[in-house]
């Protein structure tokens, strides 16, 4: 039966290429040649070299011969890949290797709708993931946001028991004097229930806003703020805890009292980061001990570190400390988000934290948060009074 | 002229076509399209008065389907490690390719490139997991679609390559 077909007009047909081996090695074209091949290679004729003109072919002749020596295979496809030819024209492309007669042969085959199929398919099936682990992320910080909340509503009560702990002792003293100081632990609870109060409104808020209230980054320079004050104001309420528990509770600061600190974050959560810290310290320092709130500052950050004379951090927690849920009972009894979202607010802030254990013994959590500088705070038109009551 | 092959490697959708979009034409798309197999891209980059033509290979990146073709690294001189700043995930498929690519192929240069830090508010890397990463590796900060840090990758790659550094 004639058809009048040669074997060129099929290879032509399939938009391919063969090349064949020859005894020393060289690769050389069977039947006609695509014009789109002619583009190969940095020079007009090096689409007849093939080493010259497919880079990836180049490449993947080495591993069929390999292969082929070590009798791993009868035939090797590429699976699709994408090469540019010298005029910057993207053309896809598959190819089979086999041997014919102790003779590498290989078929080029130029890709083309079947290879975009296969592509949106892909590329569905990735957008897919990408969702899928978007997802995953918002319920992880809905949880995150969840136990946070639990941790925050818990924390302010540490102050509220102590102060309410050394009313109880006061009063039970029948000096007049020691009574007298009942007021001023009294009025320390109840500045921390109203905390807790804020907080819960805080919640409820953030549960109207949802994650979006999680995501504190969004700061300007007009809520820049001042940094002793927020830590005065922890330092006092935790004051009476560490009192209870016989455990010195120091501030130091090196800030130019002359001057205000601002810093980039929001209020409660600072806060709350160095209420984290102090509550931590206050869990793992002894009896007699000293725990010191160090406030320093260079040229761009202000470095607050805490500084406790606990029995460290052990070493397997130090480089895990500030990742989410890195504590458990083990570490704290906690879930281990406090610290986590210690993390993510200061970094959020442009800042840094970590932690470390003291040659002299107990360790240090330290952050640091870059300063506003003077002109910053001017354009900002935030530059507030001088905090006059730097509490050391 | 010195030829090198250098392969960009990482988990899917981290910004390895991107980079070398970036790198070699200076363009940047938002639009996420996935690479199929392999893309081969070159670049003629001048490092230490030497200039080399470097063949970008970018290999589709792994997920959970799929492995790269380890005949894809044969005779590489050095590769791009691609991390997504905002996927943490990613830096662990990026430690567990670097194993593989040592325990294959020997130590080979590589530079770890952080992308996307444009997006530093989503950031889930902290300096904490870079130190914890394999250490000596340079570690360079980038974002395919600001241009920062996409050139300083690709000539500490070849500079590490001339000098056959094996960070």
């Amino acid at each position: 039966m004639s058809h009048g077909i040669e074997i060129s007009d099929v290879i032509s047909a399939f938009n391919s290429v063969i090349y064949v081996q020859d005894d020393n090695q060289e690769f050389s074209i069977l039947g006609p040649i695509p014009e789109w091949l002619k583009g190969f290679g940095t020079q007009p004729t090096d689409y007849l070299n093939l080493r010259k003109s497919i880079i990836f072919l180049d490449n993947f002749i080495d591993e069929a011969q390999h292969l082929f020596l070590n009798g791993e295979f009868t035939s090797l496809n590429t699976g699709p890949w994408s090469e540019s030819d010298r005029y910057g024209n993207e053309h896809h492309f598959s190819a089979t290797a086999m041997y014919v007669k102790q003779h590498l042969v290989l078929y080029l085959k130029k890709a083309e709708n079947n290879q975009l199929h296969y592509q949106q398919i892909f590329q569905k099936a990735r957008t897919y993931s990408l969702n899928y682990e978007r997802l995953e992320k918002e319920i992880d910080k809905k949880n995150i946001l969840l136990h946070t909340i639990v941790h925050d509503l818990a924390t302010p009560l540490t102050a509220i028991k102590g102060a309410l702990q050394i009313v109880t002792y006061l009063n039970s003293s029948t000096d007049e004097t020691t009574k007298s100081q009942i007021p001023e632990m009294l009025a320390i609870a109840l500045n921390e229930s109203e905390r807790q109060e804020n907080l819960i409104k805080e919640i409820l808020n953030a549960f109207s806003s949802e994650v979006a209230a999680f995501n504190v980054s969004d700061m300007d320079y007009e809520n820049a703020l001042d940094v002793m004050p927020n830590i005065t104001y922890v330092f006092n309420a935790f004051a009476p805890a560490f009192t209870q528990q016989n455990i010195a509770l120091n501030l130091k600061s090196s800030l130019s009292k002359s001057a205000v600190t601002k810093v980039i974050a929001e209020k409660s959560t600072l806060q709350r980061i160095i209420a984290n810290l102090l509550e931590n310290s206050l869990r793992y320092s002894p009896d007699g001990s000293t725990v010191d709130i160090v406030v320093s500052e260079d040229e761009s950050n202000v470095l607050v570190s805490i500084n406790d004379q606990g029995p460290g951090i052990p070493k397997e927690l130090i480089n895990h400390l500030f990742q989410k849920f890195s504590g458990g009972e083990e570490y704290g009894g906690k879930a281990g988000l406090g610290l986590y979202f210690c993390r993510i607010s200061v970094e959020k802030w442009g800042g840094t934290i970590g932690a470390k254990n003291n040659k002299q013994g107990g360790s240090s959590f330290w952050f640091t948060l870059p300063k506003i500088s003077a002109s910053e705070q001017l354009s900002a038109g935030a530059i507030a009074a001088p905090a006059s009551n730097h509490n050391e | 002229m010195l030829q090198k092959k250098v392969c960009m490697l990482g988990s899917f959708a981290v910004g390895k076509t991107s980079l070398v979009t970036r790198f070699v034409k200076s363009l940047y798309s938002d639009t996420y399209h996935t690479t199929i197999g392999v893309k081969i891209d070159k670049k003629l980059v001048e490092v230490d008065q030497q200039h080399v033509n470097c063949i970008l290979w970018d290999i589709a990146g792994e997920d959970e389907f799929y492995t790269i073709n380890n005949s894809y690294l044969r005779g590489m001189s050095g590769y791009i490690l691609v991390v997504d700043n905002t996927r943490k995930v990613t830096l662990d498929v990026a430690k567990t390719i670097y194993d593989r690519v040592e325990e294959n192929q020997g130590k080979i240069p590589c530079v770890l490139v952080i992308n996307k830090t444009d997006l530093n508010v989503d950031s889930e890397i902290s300096e904490q997991d870079l130190e914890q990463f394999i250490p000596d590796i340079p570690i360079i900060k980038s974002s395919a679609k600001t241009g920062q840090g996409v050139e300083e990758a690709f000539t500490q790659l070849v500079h590490l390559m001339l000098n056959k550094g094996h960070a």
